[in-house]
């Protein structure tokens, strides 16, 4: 069974981007550009994961979105990882609200890594 | 001779604790019992015991909790707990199983059970532990042989940049025509055979455990035999070998789906091995024909394979009874074809002849029509081209290896140059930092600080002290040409890479390119490739917002659309256009709108003048 992927950033080109290279894997992916949309697609799309940006602009920010999933009972249990344009790669992976964090000035190939741990 | 094993038992109960001591004692273990959780941890933790026993019930901390704080800290973690615990107490146990004991001892204590669940678990305790000394060993050899191919490779191409270097000097030094100029020439070839190797070893390597980063091309499979073979025009002259080239009539060549170098590797070791097994006035016969959707390419030579190891043919070490073969030729044109998609085999079944069948993928017809040249060929050093004319600049070569920075300055014409020298990274960083400089060829292994710790040193101090990412073109030279090293070298600050040995004229035509500040290049991933023009026209538009951010003298949001920029530039792998980026969310945070406005602008043509080239 293929892994379903839901991917939340307020730029689209970052989710195409991402969308290809996790397709790339055999991933089924699908995009939200907007915050509303994305806890709706969730409910319906059932992904084994969420990859969400950490600043969504003027959408909001990940942590919102994390926690409207884990209000509904039907996405409650499906876990999130934050992406983020922290400036220190070397700070990748830290915990935020007990949650992963991955920097987007990783190299791609670890950023693609480091999601596809997650689903192992 | 070993002490005997020592046993830790935690029982709140004085009565129990010594009868089990005197069990214990009496068959030769060390016993050492406590009366509380909290203490069997602590002297745990002092003095790892080779086992441990803990009761359940105790006041304080009980067994659960001594056992999980044992199984939580590294000192302790791997030492088997056994509970104690009254026979009927299913619940207790299971509890106790998920809390990582491994076993239990019943009480009322019966001294044949005791001792027969201590000595298993001590067995298999030392077991364990011996295995994990073996792993730590082989571990430890594997690594060792890694670290010393490396740095082979490594000052392997460190001593061949030189050998190419100068013979290349030599080259341009002598009269064209005469023939120390052509000897000239063949070191200098030697020396592009020999950097092939040290780099085709290096991807086998990755081959062997399947991480090869393979980019399968359309390529002629049919020139790259006729290359092989007259490259051993020689070698066949000498045992008197004919061969030919055998193709359907009906095409004119054959395109295959792989990768040309690997392929001309391929053949370049299975011809070798043809010509030594082959008898004198034999010959060699390369034959194409397409089968579906591969093609099958035999090449026939007279000679049989050994009965024995024909099954070991391809396998590893397996030499043909030759006393100089490493019997690693065979194992790696296997390799080499299967990591193309294809395959290899042998075929003795012609009495006194021997084929190796090769099959790869065939092109699609699409694909052979798109057919390019090669772009990672070995250049040929015979070429002749105008001479490159460099603008007046000031350089900086930093490099901890006198050879290197006195083949940079003969190469590098001065005037119009002025050079600046650094041997170390400290050296260089002042240099960076003082001298008015245009572009740096900076070397990435010097001792003190390296290349990549150097520049993001750098690129700090420029953004804490000049507020400004312009400044010289930081140029890397690095041994080894891998994506990965270009990668880390781009996300430290590097502008550009270059990987050593640098043939004359590419190191002239780059640093050209760098000092006229033509186009500022990017490269990428060829699958990113169509989503690039939606990428920029998105990006322009995010900046067409910050110019207006800027009018409106709107701080919060110029920061967060800046670091919203940051991040996509990044990811995309525009690392220049990212560090510009921060630089326009850090005049964001000081609300500094001038500097904000004209790093925008800066922005807009870096990102409007990119070219991007494809790996």
């Amino acid at each position: 069974m293929p892994h379903k992927i839901l991917l939340i950033d307020d730029d689209p080109s970052v989710t195409t981007l991402l969308r290809l290279k996790l397709q790339g894997h055999g991933a089924i992916v699908e995009t939200s550009n907007a915050v509303r949309q994305a806890v709706g697609i969730a409910e319906s799309f059932q992904p084994d994961l969420v990859v969400c940006d950490i600043d969504l602009g003027q959408e909001g920010d990940g942590g919102m979105v994390a926690h409207e999933l884990a209000k509904k009972p039907t996405t409650a249990s499906i876990p999130v990882i934050f992406l983020s344009s922290m400036v220190n790669p070397e700070d990748a992976t830290q915990q935020s609200g007990g949650r992963k964090l991955i920097s987007k000035k990783m190299p791609m190939t670890q950023i693609i890594g480091r999601i596809l741990l997650e689903l192992v | 001779m070993n002490p005997p094993p020592s046993i830790l038992i935690a029982d709140d109960t004085p009565e129990n604790l010594t009868v089990l001591r005197d069990i214990l004692t009496r068959a030769g273990y060390r016993v050492r019992p406590v009366l509380q959780g909290s203490l069997a941890l602590k002297s745990a933790i002092a003095d790892p015991p080779d086992l441990i026993l803990l009761d359940i019930m105790m006041p304080g901390m009980d067994g659960y909790e001594t056992c999980q704080a044992l199984k939580a800290h590294e000192a302790t973690a791997d030492v088997p707990v056994l509970f104690i615990s009254a026979l009927d107490a299913t619940e207790h146990k299971l509890r106790g199983f998920e809390m990582g004991a491994l076993d239990y001892i019943t009480k009322p204590f019966r001294s044949e059970e005791v001792l027969a669940r201590a000595r298993t678990h001590l067995a298999l305790r030392e077991a364990q532990k011996k295995l994990t000394a073996q792993n730590e060993e082989l571990r430890q050899a594997a690594g060792l042989r890694e670290d010393v191919d490396r740095i082979l490779r490594h000052d392997l191409r460190g001593a061949l940049a030189n050998v190419i270097g100068y013979s290349e000097l030599l080259t341009e030094a002598l009269p064209a025509n005469g023939s120390p100029a052509e000897y000239a020439r063949v070191i200098a070839g030697a020396g592009y055979t020999m950097l092939s190797m040290v780099h085709s070893s290096f991807d086998l390597m990755k081959m062997e455990r399947g991480v090869y980063d393979r980019k399968p091309e359309p390529f002629d499979i049919v020139t790259v035999a006729r290359q092989v073979l007259s490259e051993f025009g020689l070698a066949c002259g000498e045992k008197d070998l004919g061969h030919h080239l055998h193709l359907p009539d009906e095409i004119p060549t054959v395109i295959a789906l792989g990768e040309r170098l690997l392929t001309h590797s391929l053949f370049h070791n299975i011809v070798k091995n043809a010509i030594e097994a082959s008898p004198r006035g034999g010959s060699l016969d390369f034959q194409f024909r397409t089968v579906g959707e591969t093609v099958e390419v035999t090449l026939r030579n007279a000679g049989e394979v050994p009965e024995a190891i024909r099954d070991r043919f391809f396998d590893k070490f397996v030499t043909l009874g030759k006393p100089d073969g490493s019997g690693i030729g065979t194992y790696s044109a296997k390799l080499m074809a299967e990591t193309q998609g294809g395959s290899i085999g042998l075929d003795s079944s012609e009495p006194g002849f021997t084929s190796i069948i090769v099959s790869l993928p065939l092109a699609t017809p699409e694909q052979a029509a798109q057919l390019r040249l090669p772009s990672n060929r070995i250049p040929d050093i015979s070429e002749t081209s105008p001479p490159i004319e460099l603008p007046t600049a000031r350089l900086l070569i930093a490099d901890d290896d006198p050879g290197n920075r006195a083949y940079l300055e003969r190469v590098l014409p001065n005037p119009p140059l002025t050079l600046f020298f650094a041997a170390t990274g400290t050296a260089a960083l002042t240099a960076l930092q003082e001298q008015a400089l245009e572009a740096a060829l900076i070397d990435l292994e010097m001792p003190e600080l390296d290349g990549l710790d150097l520049v993001r040193t750098f690129r700090v101090w420029q953004r804490s002290w000049k507020k400004s990412s312009a400044g010289p073109v930081l140029i890397a030279l690095s041994a080894h040409q891998d994506l990965e090293t270009r990668e880390r070298c781009l996300r430290a600050g590097f502008d550009r890479v270059l990987a050593k040995p640098i043939a004359r004229k590419t190191l002239l035509s780059e640093l050209k390119d760098a000092l006229t500040q033509s186009a500022p290049v990017v490269h990428l991933d060829r699958d990113i490739a169509d989503l690039i023009p939606a990428f920029l026209e998105l990006q322009l538009d995010v900046i067409e917002q910050l110019e207006n951010l800027v009018a409106t003298e709107d701080s919060a949001n110029l920061r967060s659309l800046a670091h919203r920029l940051q991040g996509s530039f990044a990811m995309y792998g525009l690392h220049a256009a990212s560090r510009l980026s921060t630089d326009i969310e850090d005049a964001g945070k000081a609300a500094d709108f001038v500097r904000a406005g004209s790093l925008i602008a800066d922005l807009r043509t870096h990102v409007t003048t990119l070219e991007f080239r494809y790996n």
